[in-house]
C-alpha cells in the first residue's frame, strides 16, 4: 500500500533567470508501508531536492506529492499533517540541536505537535531509548556529547513525532564503521518494530544493500533504476558510469568473473560472498 | 628517511573535558611517506592532526614539526609553510570568489612575487587536475571539486607537508575518487608527505603505513597488510578491514588460505588463481 506518492514531480532552481538549472524533471514514485528505500545518485542528482519535496520544505512547480492519498498542498491542515508524517531528518542533524538539554531538543517536535506534558515525555523516553541511548543524556547539554551521539540525539528528535514516514539525508556520514552499523541496525529496527517507512539516502553502496528492499537511483533530476537490491546492483557497468560505485565485494567478483571464474556478479556482502566461492570450490573438487 | 614531524610523550586535553584525548603519545612521521591515520569517532585521530600544525598545542609534552617546537607561538608562521591542512567540509576552507585567487591567497600572504605565484597556482591546479576551472566560482564546484582547489592552496605555498582531516567524508564516490588520486600524484610526482585522517579503510590500503588510533594512543602502526592482519581487535575498537580482506579471511575458516595480504580485488584475484 502506497503511503507517499510522487507524481510527475518538476522542479527547477534559480527559475526565470539564465542559471535556472532543471533539478528534478518529471519524477514519479510510490513509497510504500513498512519499506525501507536506499536513494543513490551523485552529487547534484537531484536526491537532496526530493527529499525536501516530500515533507513539504519545497513546494513542487508542477506535479504533486500525496500523503495517504491527499495532495500535501491541498490545504493548510494537509501540509501541516505531512510535516508531522514524514519525518525528515538531514544531512548532519547534529549541527540542527539547539535547546540546552537533550529532553528539550527531543521533545521540540512533540511540543509543536500540541500533545500534553505526560505524553511529550512518554514519547521523549521511548525515542532516546529507541537509539540506544540512556535516561541519563536528557538532562546533558547536547553540546556536550560525542559526533555520533549527538546524531542519536537529533534522530530522536525526529522519530519522537512518530512519524509514518523517516526521510533520512545521509545517515551515516562521518561516522566509524562500528557507529555507521550501529545506526544502520537502528534505522532497521525502527522500520520493522513500527512498521513505518523509511527513506534515506546515501553515497555508500554497502549501507544500502545492507538494509534497503528497494532501491531508487537518481541522475539528473530523472529517476534512472527503481528495482531491488539485486536487480539494480546487477547493472554495475551502469552504474559506474552514472558515475556511481558498486560495493567492495561485488568488485572482486566483477573482478574473478573478468578474468573467466565462473562466479556470480550479483554479490553484495562479505557472508553471501563467502557463500558463493565456497560452492564454486567445491563445485571446483567434483569436477576436477 | 628523515624525520620531520616528532612526538614525544605528548598528552592533550581540551579545557572543558576531564580526560585527555591524547594520552603519552611519541610518534615520528618520515618525509615522502603517506600515512593513513584510522580509528574510531573519539579516538584522538584529528586531535592528533591539529598538534601537527600548530592548531593545537601539547598539554604536556613536546611536538616538533619541521624542527620547530609547537608550543612557542614564534614559530606558528614557519610551521604552517611546511605543513598545510585540509578539512573535511569543502565550504569551510574556500575564501575567495574566483578558484586561482583562492589557490594565489596562501601565497600572496607570504610576500611572493607575483610571476612566482602565476606560475605556482598553475601548477598546482594542474596537479590536482582543476586547471580548466581556474576562472570559475568556488561555490559553484561539487565538493571534490572544492576540495582539490583547497589541496591546490596548500601546494601553491609548497608546504613540505600535507595534513588532511577527513578530506572524503562529505564527498561522492566520484569526488572520494578524484581526491584520492590528486593525492597520489602529490605523492607521486612532488614527494610530499601526506598525512591522511580518514574512516575509509579502502582508502588505506595505498598507504605506506597505517597507523591506528584508539584512546589517545597509537594500538597499530606498520603496513597496510601487518595493520589490516589484526582483523579481530580492530573490529574490537569499532574499525573495519577492506572488504576482500574480510573474505578472504572468511575463507580461511572454511580451510582455503588465501594469505592476508588482500587488501584489493586485484591481490584478492591473484590469491584465488594460485588457490586453483
Amino acid at each position: 500500500m502506497s503511503v507517499l506518492s510522487v507524481k510527475n514531480l518538476e522542479y527547477a532552481y534559480s527559475k526565470g533567470t539564465p542559471f535556472q538549472i532543471g533539478a528534478l524533471k518529471g519524477v514519479s514514485v510510490d513509497f510504500n508501508l513498512g519499506e525501507i528505500v536506499g536513494v543513490i545518485g551523485h552529487t547534484g542528482s537531484g536526491k537532496s531536492t526530493l527529499l525536501q519535496h516530500l515533507n513539504g520544505l519545497l513546494k513542487p512547480e508542477s506535479g504533486e506529492i500525496l500523503f495517504e492519498d491527499e495532495n500535501i498542498w491541498s490545504s493548510k491542515e494537509s501540509v501541516r499533517k505531512c510535516r508531522f508524517g514524514v519525518g525528515l531528518c538531514f544531512q548532519y542533524p547534529e549541527h540542527q540541536l539547539f535547546e540546552s538539554t537533550v529532553f528539550e531538543d527531543i521533545a521540540f517536535g512533540p511540543k509543536n505537535m500540541g500533545l500534553s506534558e505526560s505524553e511529550i515525555k512518554e514519547r521523549v523516553l521511548e525515542s532516546i531509548k529507541f537509539v540506544g541511548l540512556t535516561e541519563d543524556y536528557l538532562n546533558k547539554s547536547p553540546f556536550d556529547l560525542s559526533g555520533g551521539e549527538k546524531r542519536r540525539v537529533a534522530i530522536a528528535g525526529v522519530i519522537s513525532m512518530k512519524p509514518k514516514v523517516l526521510v533520512l539525508d545521509e545517515p551515516t556520514a562521518g561516522l566509524d564503521p562500528v557507529g555507521k552499523n550501529d545506526l544502520l541496525d537502528l534505522i532497521k529496527s525502527y522500520n520493522k518494530t513500527t512498521n513505518s517507512t523509511v527513506i534515506f539516502v546515501s553515497h555508500n553502496m554497502d549501507d544500502v544493500a545492507l538494509i534497503a528492499d528497494r532501491v531508487l537511483v537518481l541522475n539528473d533530476g530523472n529517476i534512472v533504476m527503481n528495482g531491488t537490491v539485486p536487480e539494480v546492483y546487477s547493472k554495475g557497468s551502469e552504474l559506474l558510469k552514472l558515475g556511481l560505485d558498486v560495493p567492495e565485494i561485488t568488485r572482486v567478483f566483477l573482478k574473478l568473473h573478468e578474468a573467466g571464474f565462473d562466479v556470480p556478479t550479483d554479490v553484495y556482502t562479505v557472508s553471501d560472498g563467502k557463500e558463493k566461492l565456497l560452492e564454486f570450490l567445491k563445485r571446483g573438487k567434483m569436477n576436477g | 628517511m628523515e624525520k620531520i614531524i616528532e612526538f614525544k610523550n605528548v598528552s592533550f586535553k581540551y579545557s572543558d573535558e576531564e580526560f585527555d584525548v591524547i594520552n603519552d603519545l611519541t610518534i615520528d612521521f618520515y618525509e615522502g611517506q603517506f600515512t593513513c591515520v584510522l580509528g574510531h569517532n573519539g579516538s584522538g585521530k584529528s586531535t592528533m592532526a591539529k598538534l601537527i600544525n600548530a592548531i593545537n598545542y601539547p598539554t604536556s609534552g613536546k611536538v616538533t614539526s619541521f624542527g620547530f617546537d609547537t608550543s612557542n607561538e614564534e614559530n606558528e608562521i614557519r610551521i604552517r609553510q611546511n605543513v598545510g591542512m585540509v578539512f573535511q567540509n569543502p565550504d569551510n576552507q574556500i575564501v575567495a570568489t574566483i578558484v586561482e585567487d583562492d589557490v594565489a591567497f596562501g601565497p600572496e600572504n607570504l610576500g611572493v612575487p607575483p610571476e612566482e605565484i602565476r606560475k605556482r597556482v598553475d601548477e598546482a591546479l594542474k596537479i590536482v587536475d582543476m586547471y580548466d576551472y581556474r576562472l570559475h566560482e568556488p561555490h559553484k564546484l561539487s565538493g571534490g571539486q572544492k576540495q582539490r582547489v583547497a589541496i591546490a592552496g596548500a601546494i601553491a605555498m609548497q608546504t613540505k607537508c600535507i595534513v588532511l582531516d577527513e578530506p572524503t567524508a562529505m564527498l561522492d564516490p566520484k569526488g572520494r575518487k578524484e581526491v584520492m588520486s590528486a593525492l597520489m600524484r602529490l605523492k607521486s610526482e612532488l614527494g610530499m608527505t601526506i598525512i591522511l585522517v580518514t574512516h575509509f579503510m579502502d582508502e588505506a590500503v595505498n598507504a605506506d603505513r597505517v597507523v591506528v588510533m584508539n584512546d589517545g594512543v597509537v594500538q597499530f602502526d606498520g603496513t597496510p597488510s601487518e595493520v589490516f592482519s589484526h582483523t579481530e581487535d580492530l573490529k574490537k575498537i569499532g574499525l573495519s578491514v577492506p572488504k576482500p580482506l574480510e573474505l578472504a579471511l572468511e575463507l580461511k575458516k572454511e580451510g582455503y588460505d588465501l594469505g592476508t595480504k588482500i587488501l584489493t580485488e586485484d591481490a584478492f584475484l591473484e590469491a584465488f588463481r594460485s588457490l586453483i
